[in-house]
């Protein structure tokens, strides 16, 4: 990493709405999206387009970036049944997530976007965390989604999942 | 918070793509799983995704064996309508047996009504209504029946035949037999057996990598080797097999002869008998980890276990084991010989039996931790501490790669072999050692003398517990 040696190095992306931002480029990279982009392109000082992410999401990303700009990489043992279930989020992402809902979805998928896996993460255990629990009904009202079943199909994934009921 | 709710959330949950639902979902648990199934069609297909990689017959934290709460016969069920949803099974867990009844109560067979088994959990769920059968029940009972039976024909367990009408008296079966006629399967299947239910679950995943089976039965139970052996792709995929019993469980482990693919077994608490030595080694050859615990077999058994693998792990702890097991296992373990890096052989049983002299554990060239009993290790102590004796054992016994040894079953004579692991660690012949764990049988204190003696080597120098060696 020659992030040290390069003094602070900036780059500017420039959002969907055509606002440019600039930032340093070891906060830029914690998106493996543009750490990418940097190599394969080589830092000419051009504007970097992000064409999926505005200005307001865009920020904010930036803002959890800057954050954690000195994380280690994620370990790659991750497996997936030690991570499963555990849904703590550290304090500063709990406070960092604590956005209307719309942002919320915006953060993932920029997120998502962009490969910052650690920030998708927190995403989506915050919106785990909020499913915890509920009925079906709750989770309906809690993210204003229709319930577009017919009976029919109703009774039939009740009857295949029956075997998962609280019982 | 500042942002006024908005009347149509465009990109909410239910729009979002399903990598990222099968990541928030992950998440969560069985029960919140099942709610989202039933949320709306967009989290439908992402819940079953999550909920169907796993299926538990009991929730997390229940301890008691009543708790059993997720009926196999409704997960069966699901299974023989949605094969779709039975790939995507990758790992199951039985705290089993509830519905030993027919042999363990030794109950009259009959199908008929007067069968009333108080405590099996499949005849609760079906009456938990109103305790009374009904007409409407009755009939669900057959075709679910039927279902089942269709599956285990589908399946190749059980030959092709109108069983609907079958009626059997059941064979007098020895408690210690299993059972593996057709009639068997088909009999247990009526009598809404767990046992058999298993069996067809156990066909219908084609892509299951990891089973545990805790509590094994100590009756009687189905042979898994007899019927799941005709099916092509039954248990094909495991690679993880936990089979742990009760006290006194006995079964051949004739399964392990097909499974192609295994490359963990642990086993705990089971008897092996009458295992058939028809085939002379594992149709695997990616065993890597062995963990037998408390478990009764025959040498044979054992080395048909470890014939042409490389493992990487090889436990072996009970009561049952004398050295001349393992010395004769080590000889086997040939292949093993680069690939082996925990080995733990603890056998609490007190025997006048020492490992040979020429035997070392040396032939391990990358062996990373080392379990091991004081007896095995450097055979008995005289009450001096032997210090010649112990010092030339730990040379040529330990192999300079180890960098964790625990010993068991340490005597008061031993109290020497902390200095002697310092010194070989001073002069590099145990150049990686750094954690050594010291189990004595009673509470050992160390004199004033070994403390001084030690200062400076032990960031700790309590006895039994973790000392950790400091350069």
């Amino acid at each position: 990493m020659a992030a040290t040696s390069a003094d602070a190095k900036k780059v500017t992306l420039t959002t969907s709405d055509n606002a440019d931002l600039t930032v340093e480029r070891e906060v830029a990279e914690r998106s493996i999206l543009i750490k990418n982009l940097l190599e394969d392109i080589g830092d000419n000082g051009d504007a970097i387009p992000i064409p999926n992410v505005n200005e307001a999401v865009m920020k904010k990303v930036l803002e959890w970036c800057e954050q954690h700009r000195k994380d280690p990489p994620a370990s790659q043992d991750d497996d997936a049944d030690s991570r499963k279930k555990s849904t703590d989020i550290d304090e500063w992402d709990q406070k960092f997530m604590q956005v209307d809902q719309e942002m919320l979805f915006e953060i993932i998928l920029a997120a998502n976007y962009l490969d910052i896996k650690a920030l998708l993460d927190v995403g989506c255990k915050t919106v785990a965390n909020m499913i915890k629990g509920k009925s079906p009904d709750e989770i309906r009202k809690t993210f204003n989604i229709q319930n577009d079943f017919t009976p029919e199909e109703e009774d039939q994934i009740r009857r295949e999942n029956e075997w998962a009921e609280d019982r | 918070m500042e942002a006024p709710p908005t009347p149509l959330v465009s990109r909410g949950l239910a729009s979002l793509a399903n990598e990222i639902l099968d990541n928030i979902f992950s998440h969560l648990d069985t029960l919140d799983l099942h709610a989202l199934s039933l949320t709306c069609r967009a989290t439908t297909a992402a819940a079953n995704n999550a909920s169907y990689k796993s299926f538990t017959n009991y929730r997390k934290g229940s301890a008691n064996i009543a708790a059993v709460d997720r009926p196999l016969h409704l997960f069966l069920r699901t299974l023989c309508e949605r094969p779709d949803l039975a790939v995507k099974v990758k790992k199951m867990v039985v705290l089993g047996w509830e519905s030993e009844y027919e042999v363990a109560k030794n109950l009259d067979e009959d199908m008929g009504e007067q069968r009333s088994k108080p405590a099996d959990g499949a005849i609760k769920a079906e009456r938990a209504c109103d305790g009374a059968i009904s007409d409407a029940n009755d009939l669900q009972t057959s075709a679910t029946f039927q279902l089942f039976i269709n599956a285990a024909m589908d399946s190749q367990l059980i030959r092709r035949e109108n069983w609907t009408s079958y009626f059997s008296p059941r064979q007098m079966t020895s408690r210690l037999s299993e059972m593996k006629l057709d009639e068997d399967l088909v009999r247990n299947l009526r009598n809404k057996v767990e046992d058999a239910y298993l069996v067809i679950v156990l066909a219908l995943l084609p892509n299951l990598e990891h089973l545990e089976v805790r509590r094994l039965s100590a009756y009687s139970i189905m042979s898994w080797h007899q019927f799941l052996s005709r099916s092509p792709t039954a248990l094909r995929s495991l690679k993880h097999l936990n089979m742990i019993g009760v006290k006194g469980v006995q079964t051949n482990m004739q399964v392990l002869d097909i499974l192609p693919h295994l490359s963990t077994l642990e086993m705990a608490s089971i008897d092996v008998r009458d295992h058939h030595f028809r085939r002379k080694r594992l149709p695997t050859t990616q065993l890597a980890i062995l963990i037998l615990s408390n478990c009764v077999f025959s040498r044979v058994f054992l080395e048909k276990m470890v014939e042409q693998q490389r493992l990487e792990t090889f436990t072996l702890i009970g009561p049952y084991h004398t050295g001349h097991i393992l010395e004769r296992i080590l000889q086997r373990l040939v292949l093993s010989n680069a690939s082996l890096r925990h080995l733990t052989y603890n056998s609490n049983r007190y025997s006048r039996f020492s490992l040979q002299k020429d035997l070392s554990f040396l032939q391990f060239t990358n062996l990373d931790s080392l379990e091991i009993s004081q007896r095995s290790l450097l055979g008995p102590l005289r009450d001096d501490g032997d210090i010649t004796r112990i010092e030339y054992m730990l040379r040529r016994r330990i192999p300079p790669t180890a960098s964790s040894l625990s010993i068991r079953r340490l005597s008061d004579a031993a109290i020497r072999v902390l200095e002697h692991l310092a010194l070989l660690r001073k002069s590099n012949l145990l150049p990686k050692l750094s954690v050594v764990l010291m189990h004595f049988v009673k509470t050992t204190e160390l004199s004033e003398e070994v403390q001084a003696g030690l200062k400076g080597t032990f960031r700790d120098a309590r006895i039994v517990s973790r000392i950790q060696f400091t350069d």
